[in-house]
């Protein structure tokens, strides 16, 4: 092959040389193009739906901001998963409240007294068992289907049904309710707690006020009745994750006290108390696999003073909810003691832990596993 | 004209080749021991198609055995294709004579250069992501898992969101500098950048941990670095995490952990005006829609092994007119827009779909090449035994 150069130098002619300068020429064109320098730019897009949200968490519930305005004075509207849109008619003497409240898609000041509006997919895990937990939350007992059909007062306005309560709690409280489905696939809740006196004044106005629900949209009249799937079965929506809403209405032991201070990826915290010197739960959530089980079970191994393990195979997973990864960890010492489960929904890892001395955590472990089977797993609690 | 014959004699120069074809033997030892340190891609970027590359002197060497600080500065992959491109291209035109005794060898080398140009092609254009939908939900974005950004979202718009985007290098390379731009509305000084990181949860992270976040999410967990993810470490990808402090003028904002991890936005409050800032994998916005309407992970019966893995997907583009229904499978990608959408993996619990979204113009160009060099040397050797056996006959 050498051999033929130094003839064929003399046989070069212009042509190749213009082809050689043209390959040149588009090689340092798409080595140009393709040094492609990274630079701050911006760009516009339509809104996305919103992201997913914590349901105790401090950074704004299931809608990020208060519903958006219509352009109706005294009209608030929310976005559903369909075409179709639920309104409402704010009372005039009601003034809008910012809050940053999981799961609150509003909020109003009805002349002192607070009133909430919230849904959630599909029926919400039913109507008594919303009713028994907000009796929970005001400190009187849980009744049976025969005393809510006595307790509800409930009217259909168009192709709204709206079911409205009012019960006095245990400090003489009263809480006015109203449970509402408007067609849009999802249970909506109105909710004031205030003193006897002001709920006796607010009550007509709050009752007209949840019967103003109603869907407004394209898909109102394709949008279809709630479907009575199992609360664990409830497609998530708007970006929710199921985990986030079970939490929302999970009915905590009576001597769990729920955190106050929790947010961002903290979405519950309860801190136990008991004989045995209390423990303290959290429901936590990580985006995709949150690290990973073998590096997140090495940390808590850490936290106790253990060391780490290096293979998921040499984990003894405790059997403690049937689909959920379990570890119980104590400490060197026997004074720390750690229940960790951990399940993948969503794109979301959760965590929920159980921490406390030994005896403290053994004292919650039926609690947690309770906690651990309603919210992970969906169970009916 | 007589300088420019002489700088092609030199380029041509079979010499040049094999000091070519060594020096990329010893770049691919070289990059290919790297993956046990460094990531696939980091390793492709910093040998393959990088002008030059420091090599440790480690590399070649365990670390039980001796430690060698240390350096050297070695050609990277796209000097050395450049080189060999320009090298054959070179030599065809130093030597070139069109005809049919040649034809195989100009079609091998054809097939070369164009295999090279192909690997340029790729290397300069090719873009892949991911789209993951959830069943029942719809995506218009591409998420680069190999690099990050900074988002910051101005959603007071209520029909869009502006986004202004800070490339997630830029916070790298920062070290402590002050990020400025008028398209931010606000500055952003890197306090701490992570290429790659864990999360600390409340209880796991130290006071000091905490502290470092005055604002946001970070005031309650805590981000630690990690090792890069290694070309060893399977499908581990990196996952960076930054402490970031936003100051308006002088006023500070509050410093805020940001990582992809975080799956909740983080809002800043900048003179009444609310924006959300984020750090997330790059994303590349379509403008067509693609829906899932079912996923299936279709297991062998009575066991857990996957026999089929499949999106039912509605593909709307309005520019296009385009509304249908697709099924992505396994072997069966859909092909729309220059894109190639493949079923790349699942969410767990089977709730949606991973689809790995490939651009590759120069897609074609391998097979071409290899169909050049097969035909150039079918030729060739043909040419060459159809006359040996002429000779022997005669």
């Amino acid at each position: 092959m050498q051999r033929g150069i130094e003839p064929t130098m003399t046989r070069m002619t212009r042509p190749q040389l213009g082809t050689l300068t043209a390959f040149a020429l588009v090689g340092v064109a798409v080595f140009g193009a393709a040094c492609d320098r990274e630079e701050i730019h911006s760009y516009r897009v339509p809104k996305s739906a919103p992201a997913p949200r914590m349901a105790g968490g401090g950074m704004g519930g299931m809608n990020p901001e208060l519903p958006a305005r219509n352009g109706a004075a005294g009209q608030d509207l929310a976005p559903s998963s369909s075409s179709a849109t639920v309104v409402w008619d704010v009372p005039p003497a009601w003034k809008t409240v910012q809050s940053n409240q999981p799961m609150r898609i509003a909020t109003y000041d009805a002349s002192g007294a607070e009133v909430t509006v919230t849904a959630f997919p599909g029926p919400a895990g039913g109507t008594l068992a919303n009713v028994n937990r907000w009796r929970g939350q005001i400190g009187i007992g849980e009744i049976g289907e025969a005393e809510l059909a006595s307790l509800l007062t409930t009217t259909r306005v168009n192709s709204t049904e709206v079911s409205t309560l009012a019960m006095t709690g245990g400090q003489g409280q009263v809480m006015l309710g109203a449970i509402i489905t408007p067609g849009d696939g999802k249970t909506w809740f109105v909710k004031s707690t205030t003193d006897a006196t002001a709920a006796a004044a607010l009550r007509p106005t709050f009752d007209a006020f949840a019967k103003t629900f109603r869907v407004e949209g394209a898909g109102a009249q394709a949008s279809a009745p709630p479907v009575s799937v199992p609360a664990q079965q409830a497609p998530s929506q708007q970006g929710m994750n199921p985990i986030e809403g079970r939490l929302a209405h999970y009915a905590a032991p009576t001597n769990w006290a729920s955190e106050a201070q929790t947010g961002g990826i903290v979405a519950a915290a309860f801190t136990a108390t008991n004989a045995a010197g209390g423990a303290r739960i959290t429901a936590t959530s990580l985006a995709n696999d949150g690290g990973g089980d073998l590096a997140n079970i090495n940390r808590w191994r850490g936290q106790l003073g253990l060391a780490d393990i290096p293979a998921l195979s040499q984990v003894q997973f405790a059997d403690l909810v049937p689909g959920v990864k379990v570890v119980d960890l104590a400490n060197p010492a026997g004074t720390d003691r750690m229940i960790a489960a951990f399940v993948t929904v969503d794109r979301s890892t959760w965590f929920f832990k159980l921490r406390g001395s030994v005896a403290g955590v053994e004292a919650e472990r039926a609690h947690f596993a309770a906690f651990v089977r309603t919210v992970a797993m969906g169970a009916a609690q | 004209m007589n300088k420019l014959k002489s700088i092609l004699k030199s380029l041509s120069s079979l010499r040049l080749t094999v000091v070519l074809l060594a020096l990329s033997m010893v770049l691919i030892l070289a990059g290919t021991l790297a993956q046990t340190e460094q990531g696939v891609w980091m390793v492709v970027e910093r040998y393959f198609r990088s002008l030059y590359v420091a090599i440790p002197f480690q590399l070649f060497v365990p670390t039980k055995i001796v430690r060698i600080p240390g350096v050297f500065p070695f050609p990277g992959g796209l000097t050395l294709g450049v080189l060999l491109f320009v090298n054959l291209l070179a030599a065809h035109a130093v030597r070139f004579t069109l005809s049919w005794k040649r034809a195989g060898m100009i079609a091998t080398h054809a097939g070369v250069l164009l295999l090279l140009v192909g690997e340029f092609v790729t290397g300069a254009f090719a873009k892949e992501g991911n789209m993951t939908i959830a069943e029942g939900e719809s995506a218009n974005y591409i998420e680069d898992t190999r690099s990050c950004e900074l988002a910051v979202i101005d959603t007071s718009d209520p029909g869009d969101d502006l986004v202004v985007v800070v490339p997630a290098r830029m916070l790298g390379q920062a070290g402590g500098d002050v990020i400025t731009n008028g398209m931010l509305p606000f500055s952003v000084r890197v306090v701490e950048w992570m290429p790659n990181s864990r999360m600390l949860g409340p209880m796991q992270a130290s006071k000091g941990q905490l502290a470092k976040a005055t604002a946001g999410v970070g005031t309650q967990v805590a981000a630690a670095p990690v090792a890069v993810a290694t070309g060893v470490d399977g499908a581990d990808i990196d996952i960076p995490a930054a402490y970031v402090e936003l100051k308006r003028g002088d006023a500070s904002l509050g410093t805020y952990l940001v990582t992809p991890r975080i799956n909740v936005p983080q809002t800043v409050d900048v003179g009444g005006k609310r924006y959300e800032i984020a750090l997330r994998f790059e994303r590349g916005y379509r403008p067509y829609t693609v829906k899932l309407i079912d996923f299936k992970h279709d297991r062998f019966v009575g066991t857990e092994t996957a026999r089929n893995f499949s999106s039912l997907v509605r593909l709307t583009d309005p520019s296009e007119r385009v509304d249908r229904e697709v099924l992505i499978s396994m072997n069966n990608p859909l092909r729309y827009a220059g894109e190639t959408f493949y079923q790349a993996s699942f969410a767990p619990d089977d709730s949606g779909t991973v689809l790995q979204v490939v651009r590759n113009p120069g897609w074609l160009l391998p097979y071409v090449s290899c169909a050049l060099v097969a035909l150039g040397l079918l030729v060739h050797f043909g040419s060459r035994l159809i006359s040996s056996v002429r000779r022997k006959v005669s």
